[in-house]
């Protein structure tokens, strides 16, 4: 039911979300004040022309943590009502490692690859990877009807393409490797320029999409056989939810790594704040609750001098929210 | 209302059963069979998740197969077995899912919507559980949630795959009166497939009965004639 309380929420999150982002442009080694951070944003030029740099860093790497972070909450919210399952995300189903295997065909496949097909080649990789694992599990969803057995399949995709990836650095170089290592210790840095609006725009345009997913995940809470009587094209949502999802991880997993965590924990905590059943206030709760978490990791790396790797953060908050569930999911013997 | 005309239901090569011309106004009807004729199957034939049949089904003069998904959901309601909810839904949500076809793409609810679920809570009896969390309620409870969801679909038709399953002996027979009641006051079509066939007499306006894959319809001395049929 929609009351004040999830406005409420909502708009809460929302003012968490931007004042996390301007903490992040605020806070760092070189201290900027506020008022010459608002000059340097609007395009305006500074006493020292070295901190339009370190501003135009620190923005492009909160634009990525909010899109990325909002990006994977995302997909975990609408992977663990599609899979009936609260330990479901993009981590877990295999998703984020699929583009991993992707992402490490390009970096370790040797130099002549990474720098013949450039940005656009990892990308794609990251999600013909991620789009794979997605396709079988959906196969195989239709062969196992237990989400717990297909949480375990999920993993062993994991399992799976880790070797794989394993297998890919006995022919790597010394360089290669420690690229693909760095990269999976997961990070919002490293894009510039206007990368980071594009990054931005991309992302919350696929999000958009969701619009169409409101119906079906109203109705999918009560199973497939009830959300088909229910009126929902049960096909056509499953596509958009492999598409919307896969993009969704593909995109973040192939420029901040695999970002643990996020994507399973966020859901969850919204899932039991949020009153409302109905998505059309979960889904963008959910999105700015990644957005504010992804920014809060990314404050704790910074802070920590670039030291802590986001996915050490991400876990220490992560692992607890889980387990949590878990042990509140015993407690009522329900699926919550 | 519901139109068969030499309906043939498969399964792949196998044939489960046929039905050579029938018609059904309004009223409860129960689905009786043997496990495995196709009491399932055909009900789901009519919500057009099985295909694989020979003849037509017209529904207020229309084709099934001419009515998309979201517009047969405004046309039949169902109701199963058992439900496994996901989520931490109070019965009024769950209730309301019902509303879902009728609402846009957002899935914003009117306040009519609200009232006709207060409406149909009340007239199932379950009023006082409306805030309760569906999670914790009995199976019988939960049963008469969801054919309180199926209600406030406000379908002509309902269909309900042996809703009794899982309910203790007063239960059932609580069900199939209520059903009885709701079919009466509604003018609703209800097929509902059961076993328990001792309940069908008083309560029924009629029986689709498989035998020896042949589907017919009976109206009286329902539970003699299906005992005679399976020479019980």
């Amino acid at each position: 039911m929609k009351n004040n309380r999830d406005i409420f929420t909502l708009v809460g999150i929302l003012v968490a979300a931007f004042c996390l982002l301007g903490l992040n442009l605020y806070l760092g080694e070189v201290r900027i004040n506020f008022g010459t951070i608002v000059d340097l944003l609007g395009g305006g030029t500074a006493e020292n022309a070295s901190w339009s740099y370190t501003i135009e860093n620190r923005l492009n790497r909160s634009l990525v943590a909010f899109s990325g972070g909002g990006a994977l909450a995302l997909s975990g919210l609408i992977l663990q009502v599609f899979f009936r399952n609260p330990l479901a995300g993009p981590g877990v189903l295999g998703i984020s490692s699929g583009a991993s295997l992707g992402v490490a065909t390009v970096i370790l496949g040797g130099v002549g690859m990474s720098s013949l097909l450039g940005n656009l080649g990892l990308i794609s990789a990251g999600i013909i990877g991620a789009l794979g694992v997605l396709i079988l599990l959906l196969i195989i969803s239709r062969l196992i009807s237990s989400s717990i057995t297909l949480l375990v399949v999920g993993l062993m995709f994991g399992y799976f393409t880790s070797s794989l990836i394993n297998v890919l650095f006995q022919w790597a170089s010394e360089s290669d490797t420690r690229e693909y290592v760095i990269w999976g210790l997961g990070s919002f840095e490293g894009l510039n320029g206007k990368e980071g609006w594009f990054f931005l725009v991309g992302v919350l345009m696929i999000s958009l999409l969701t619009v169409f997913l409101i119906k079906p995940l109203n109705a999918l809470v009560l199973g497939t056989s009830y959300a088909g009587s229910l009126g929902v094209n049960l096909k056509r949502s499953r596509l958009l939810i492999i598409i919307i999802c896969g993009i969704l991880t593909a995109v973040v997993t192939v420029y901040c790594g695999p970002v643990s965590f996020i994507g399973i924990a966020v859901p969850q905590i919204i899932r039991f704040i949020v009153r409302s059943k109905n998505h059309l206030l979960i889904l963008p709760i959910t999105f700015l609750a990644g957005s504010a978490l992804a920014l809060l990791a990314d404050i704790t790396v910074r802070l920590s001098g670039n030291a802590l790797p986001l996915n050490t953060v991400t876990a220490l908050i992560g692992a607890p929210i889980i387990v949590w569930t878990i042990i509140r999911m015993n407690k009522t013997g329900a699926k919550v | 209302m519901l139109k068969f005309n030499n309906i043939e239901i498969n399964v792949g090569s196998r044939r489960l059963f046929r039905l050579d011309s029938l018609e059904l106004e309004r009223g409860l009807i129960a689905l009786v069979g043997r496990n495995g004729c196709g009491k399932s199957t055909f009900i789901r034939s009519l919500l057009k998740e099985h295909g694989d049949y020979k003849g037509n089904i017209t529904l207020n003069g229309r084709l099934l197969t001419d009515f998309s998904k979201s517009e047969l959901a405004t046309q039949i309601a169902v109701v199963y077995t058992r439900t496994e909810l996901f989520g931490n839904h109070s019965v009024r949500d769950v209730i309301l899912l019902g509303r879902l076809p009728h609402q846009g793409i957002l899935s914003r609810f009117s306040k009519e919507d609200l009232g006709s679920v207060e409406k149909v809570a009340n007239q199932l009896e379950i009023g006082h559980l409306l805030d309760a969390a569906f999670q914790r309620l009995s199976d019988g409870e939960k049963q008469l949630v969801m054919i309180a969801r199926a209600l406030v679909q406000d379908t002509p038709l309902i269909l309900m795959d042996e809703p009794g399953a899982y309910l203790d002996l007063v239960n059932r027979v609580k069900l199939v009166r209520l059903l009885k009641d709701v079919a009466d006051d509604s003018q609703k079509l209800i097929i509902f497939s059961t076993h328990h066939i001792d309940l069908l007499d008083q309560n029924c306006d009629g029986a689709l009965l498989i035998t020896n894959e042949q589907m017919s319809f009976i109206q009286a001395d329902l539970q003699t004639q299906i005992k005679n049929a399976f020479n019980l």
